[in-house]
């Protein structure tokens, strides 16, 4: 296998290649619950989307310290917490990041009930589904790769303000439909 | 005074780069110290991420559901004296109806009568209005809210009838039959009164549904669950955890909350007291502040939480609020009468002045309006030292809409007390409700 590490291509041996495909199973199936803590604790989707490669970078090259597969999130977790407070930190001259008391809390909360935000994922396809045919289209459109939600607006000859506000509308219709979804589920 | 919606609104605000200095320590502050909200902000974030990564590419695309078929529903045809054939003759024109709504053009369903305080518009299209227009036609789909405790809506039904939503409240209009002798809504938040003449109206909330046809009923909805109180004709609530219907005359009530092995009953409605004292336990979650630890002997101390108070045409203004709802508190309706006084005890540690106030409705009915007074810091004597102030009901001035001039009668509601724009260290640790014999 051929892998870019910068500007370079390298070829792997065997073993690095068994290790990269183990290390790809892992991070695919954990990546939803990295973005979440990412988006958890740092304020934009742009610097979200920064941290996320750089953490993508130190997981891959410090993968050999993870112990067992089963610990991949708490780890990954870890060097996201590391990552999110180091991006606080570099930006909090410039933007209003929250202070690292809070962002510890946060980070406990998500990583405490990590599995009941891993089960809210999952309802949340059943609940997109239920939503109105205008609802979606605003929601594919916002969340589409490279989305601009003031060019959206325009184009939709509104504020951007408006825009917002009915995007944390169906947000919110969104959490507590999988409330409900789970809710079901568990007495079912 | 529930303050989830204003909350969730400085999270949209940070959260889209749109937050001031001021909503960012009003943020930073509230998660510090408030747990339920830390896991609310890490529910809206982890949502946002798995919107943003992928998973709308895969979800399913919505598909019309007749009316009556989910699985939380309903039963209400059942109840009328119709034969089977007729039922399902209904049951056909009404899935034609409203897949003919959905698919060509927007029905009215209701229309607004009457709004007070600050309001919002969600339309099925997306559309977004910052207030509440009279004579605005709402059809399936759309979304009202009332954005805080004094704001109330009331919505005249095609078929007629009356729906009010009182404050802090969001209503959807799920479905409706398209020729008005039906409706479907959902009360996401907040407490709604359904006038008598209304036909056929069925109300999901978080955890339960309500089919009335021809009943006065109000439902109220908190984090702990839903209250149904009915004063004329019959209503049927349904939990969504389980269990199967009840049926809830005039004069009774049902309480259906979150835990499965809690099933509701139907009680009596209680009577309602003059007198009361806020038990100050921390079991009873307050409307707005945070605990802090008993000092001395004393009881809990409730202390101030900050709140943007929505203003319709204004600046939202900056609040350090600590509030009770006193349904949450007393099992039974406490009413104010022209000669109770309001006695509060705590402590402020800068000078400052504090609004004392309570909001009420009327007893087994719709949003009554908002009593306030202020107290000069002087009068509360020296910072740091425990005061208590007497405030009889008659000297608190009625806020518009001056819904009612007095509180005589009226239910009290919540009870509060705060500081504008600066924080004065304010905290409670006694309120009461005495009546003169």
């Amino acid at each position: 296998m051929v892998i870019s590490v910068g500007m370079f291509l390298v070829e792997m041996t065997p073993a690095e290649n068994e290790k990269h495909d183990q290390f790809l199973r892992l991070y695919v199936e954990h990546e939803e619950a990295l973005n979440g803590f990412v988006r958890t604790l740092v304020p934009t989707r742009e610097d979200a989307r920064e941290v996320m490669q750089e953490v993508a970078v130190v997981l891959w090259r410090r993968f050999g310290e993870l112990t067992a597969p089963r610990d991949f999130r708490r780890w990954a977790f870890g060097v996201v917490k590391f990552k999110a407070l180091a991006s606080a930190r570099d930006r909090a001259r410039d933007r209003l990041v929250f202070d690292g008391d809070v962002l510890a809390l946060l980070a406990a909360e998500v990583d405490e009930n990590a599995d009941a935000y891993e089960a809210e994922r999952k309802a949340l396809d059943e609940c997109v589904g239920k939503l109105g045919t205008a609802q979606r289209k605003l929601l594919d459109a916002a969340y589409a790769p490279g989305a601009r939600i003031d060019a959206l607006a325009a184009d939709a000859g509104r504020s951007a303000m408006s825009f917002y506000k009915a995007l944390h509308r169906i947000r919110l219709v969104l959490m507590e439909c999988t409330q409900r979804v789970l809710a079901r589920e568990a007495i079912e | 005074m529930n303050a989830d919606y204003e909350k969730l609104e400085l999270i949209r605000r940070y959260l889209d780069g749109m937050g001031t200095a001021e909503d960012h320590r009003a943020l930073q502050g509230a998660l510090r110290n408030d747990a339920a909200l830390r896991r609310q902000f890490a529910r809206y974030t982890n949502l946002d991420a798995a919107l943003g990564s992928g998973r709308l590419a895969v979800a399913p695309t919505n598909v019309v559901v007749p009316f009556g078929s989910r699985g939380t529903s309903t039963g209400w045809f059942s109840w009328r004296p119709l034969t089977a054939a007729a039922a399902a003759f209904v049951l056909a024109l009404i899935v034609t109806q409203v897949v003919h709504a959905r698919l060509a053009e927007r029905r009215e369903i209701a229309s607004v009568t009457a709004a007070s305080g600050a309001g919002q518009f969600f339309g099925a299209n997306g559309a977004l209005r910052d207030a509440l227009s009279i004579g605005a036609k709402l059809a399936a789909g759309d979304s009202i809210e009332t954005r805080s405790c004094d704001a109330t809506a009331a919505l005249a039904l095609r078929g007629g009838g009356k729906i009010t939503l009182g404050g802090n409240g969001s209503l959807r209009i799920l479905e409706g039959d398209g020729f008005g002798a039906a409706s479907r809504w959902n009360l996401t938040r907040g407490a709604l009164w359904v006038s008598p003449d209304a036909r056929g109206v069925v109300v999901q909330t978080q955890n339960a549904v309500v089919e009335a046809n021809g009943a006065q009923f109000d439902i109220q909805t908190t984090a702990e669950g839903t209250l149904l109180r009915v004063n004329s004709g019959q209503a049927r609530v349904r939990s969504l955890l389980g269990g199967g219907d009840l049926e809830v005359a005039a004069g009774q009530q049902t309480a259906v909350g979150m835990r499965h092995e809690e099933p509701p009953v139907v009680v009596a409605q209680p009577q309602p007291v003059e007198q009361w004292t806020c038990s100050f336990s921390p079991a009873v979650q307050p409307a707005y502040g945070k605990w802090l630890p008993a000092r001395d002997s004393s009881a809990m101390r409730l202390s101030t939480a900050p709140l943007l108070w929505p203003r319709p045409k204004l600046d939202p203004v900056l609040l350090h609020v600590a509030s009770f709802r006193v349904f949450r508190d007393s099992k039974s309706p406490v009413r104010a009468s022209a000669d109770s006084t309001l006695v509060f005890r705590g402590v402020t540690t800068r000078p400052h002045m504090v609004r004392f106030g309570f909001s009420t409705q009327k007893v087994r009915g719709v949003f009554a309006g908002k009593f306030e007074i202020d107290v000069p810091a002087k009068d509360l004597g020296p910072v740091g030292s425990e005061w208590e102030v007497r405030l009889p009901l008659s000297k608190f001035h009625p806020l518009p809409p001056r819904l009612a001039d007095s509180p005589d009668g009226l239910e009290l509601v919540d009870v509060y007390a705060l500081t504008r724009i600066e924080d004065a260290g304010l905290e409670l640790s006694h309120i009461e409700l005495t009546h003169k014999q």
